[in-house]
């Protein structure tokens, strides 16, 4: 998920808007090969993926010469790894809630080495976000 | 006439095909299951409720459920509406379109929903109540009249809960401009319980702290035991965070004890047990979504990008954070609809991005024009 921001607009545009909801729509099918180069990463409710990428990514590694981007981007095609994942971006009976579901895995960076310890999430994740309450520096803060 | 293909984003589809007046058809509606194809029933009540707000809407639904027309027709909405949402799916999944849709009824809308009001999949009714309605009044500017009441309180899988949803009309609604993030000042919270211990909301209360005091004195979560008539008919405890900015922007995060089936000696689920870990994921969660920045949560862009689309013919702006697959879906159905495409500026320095449209203008046509 921390892949899903590109330098360039285009490219984020061209993953919202590159796959039309309404079915059957003139370069739905044709438009597949583009989505999958140009889809720089996935939405964050993705996180969730596992042992189904790996097997579909060897299918297509001829594609992945011409891709720019890392390829977990290129497997939203294959139905197999579709299906093993959650919620995909591109299925048609994908789970209808707005709620951010996140596999526990996302979160476990939280929870730190220590397990059971209180679950206190690691130093350095905390000062990554020091600057964004009002307890931290509020210059650096309002930079944003 | 719009088609399209399969459940996913179900309801968005019918609120927009009302809200903008175009009829749609959606097929092979989970036509790959072998085993339950077409519609559940979570659906068809959803179906059922439109029907009660709205005058004239048909629907058509084929013999294997796997095919639905839709015809919208005016929305009325009105005052002593009952609606059961059943057991399959929390009533945050109902709530969500009521609220876009309540705006452009004929009639203020009052209606009390009953059914689970929070489970793990769909937003619960603490967070509508503490995130979604006041984003929305600061939002939209509307003063009064926008209000959920938790009647009592109903865990999955029995339900038994009762709210009581009401929600004014607007004419048009007003330019969106959310961008200042600002710095969380603030984290406040419900713990909530039914049918257990009240020692079990303390307990989450304490995981939530024990995470959360680190970075910020100010916590303070409120209890809420329910008992008796006021608990529903399975018991089920979780905690609902939320954390608000020096600019007002508010980001939710919840949890709920992942239990199934009421026994203690059935089999665990994929989700925390214990009160302190349910606090503790509640906890994590809303440092994950503090961290993604953006003046919502994930669970609220879609929403927030729908109204949006809805505004007047001005620049209506939001900065988010990395978009949800919900937001995505929810994008390109704006654009199918409403012919809205938003214009995405990413800020890499902050792991953000702001989202600008010019809005479709849907003004309230069936309200009475004085």
């Amino acid at each position: 998920a921390s892949a899903f921001f590109s330098t360039r607009s285009s490219d984020l545009a061209a993953f919202v808007y590159g796959k039309r909801a309404v079915a059957g729509a003139a370069g739905e099918d044709d438009g597949e090969d583009d989505d999958d180069e140009e889809a720089g990463g996935r939405g964050l409710g993705d996180i969730d993926d596992g042992a189904g990428d790996a097997g579909a990514g060897s299918d297509d590694s001829e594609d992945d010469f011409f891709k720019l981007k890392s390829k977990d981007g290129a497997e939203r095609g294959g139905g197999k790894a579709a299906a093993a994942r959650g919620a995909p971006l591109e299925a048609v009976d994908a789970l209808d809630t707005s709620r951010v579901l996140l596999a526990p895995e996302a979160l476990s960076v939280w929870r730190g080495e220590g397990e059971g310890g209180g679950g206190a999430p690691p130093p350095d994740l905390v000062a990554s976000l020091r600057n964004r309450f009002v307890t931290g520096d509020w210059a650096e803060g309002q930079k944003r | 006439m719009l088609k399209f293909k399969g459940c996913q984003h179900f309801r968005q589809r019918l609120v927009c095909s009302t809200l903008s007046g175009r009829p749609i058809r959606i097929d092979d509606i989970r036509a790959a299951d072998p085993e339950s194809p077409g519609l559940r029933d979570f659906e068809a009540s959803f179906l059922r409720l439109l029907e009660k707000l709205t005058n004239g809407c048909v629907v058509e639904i084929n013999e294997t459920g796997t095919s639905l027309r839709y015809r919208p027709g005016v929305v009325v909405c009105g005052s002593g509406l009952v609606h059961d949402c059943g057991s399959s799916r929390a009533i945050g999944y109902f709530l969500e379109p009521l609220l876009v849709l309540g705006l452009y009824g004929k009639k203020p809308l009052h209606i009390t929903l009953r059914g689970i009001t929070n489970d793990p999949t769909d937003p619960g009714v603490d967070t509508v109540r503490t995130v979604t309605l006041p984003l929305m009044r600061k939002a939209l500017g509307l003063d009064d009249g926008l209000e959920l009441r938790v009647v009592s309180r109903g865990a999955a899988p029995g339900g038994g809960g009762e709210v009581v949803l009401r929600v004014p009309i607007v004419r048009q609604l007003s330019p969106i401009k959310m961008e200042d993030e600002g710095m969380v000042k603030r984290i406040r919270g419900v713990a909530y319980s039914m049918k257990v211990s009240p020692q079990m909301t303390n307990r989450m209360v304490d995981g939530a702290r024990g995470v959360l005091n680190s970075l910020l004195a100010d916590v303070y979560v409120f209890t809420d035991a329910a008992t008796g008539a006021m608990s529903g008919t399975s018991p089920g405890f979780g905690v609902t965070l939320v954390a608000e900015t020096t600019s007002g922007a508010l980001i939710g995060a919840e949890a709920c004890a992942a239990k199934q089936a009421g026994g203690d000696t059935e089999e665990a689920g994929p989700g925390p047990q214990v009160p302190e870990e349910v606090g503790v994921a509640a906890a994590h969660l809303l440092l994950e979504e503090i961290k993604r920045g953006g003046v919502v949560d994930g669970g609220h862009q879609g929403l927030f990008l729908l109204l949006c689309a809805l505004g007047p013919e001005e620049a209506n702006s939001l900065r988010l954070g990395p978009l949800t697959p919900h937001a995505v879906r929810t994008m390109r159905h704006i654009r199918d609809f409403f012919g809205v495409t938003f214009a995405l500026r990413p800020e890499p320095a902050s792991g953000t991005l702001f989202a600008t449209c010019v809005g479709a203008d849907v003004r309230n046509v069936s309200r009475r024009v004085t």
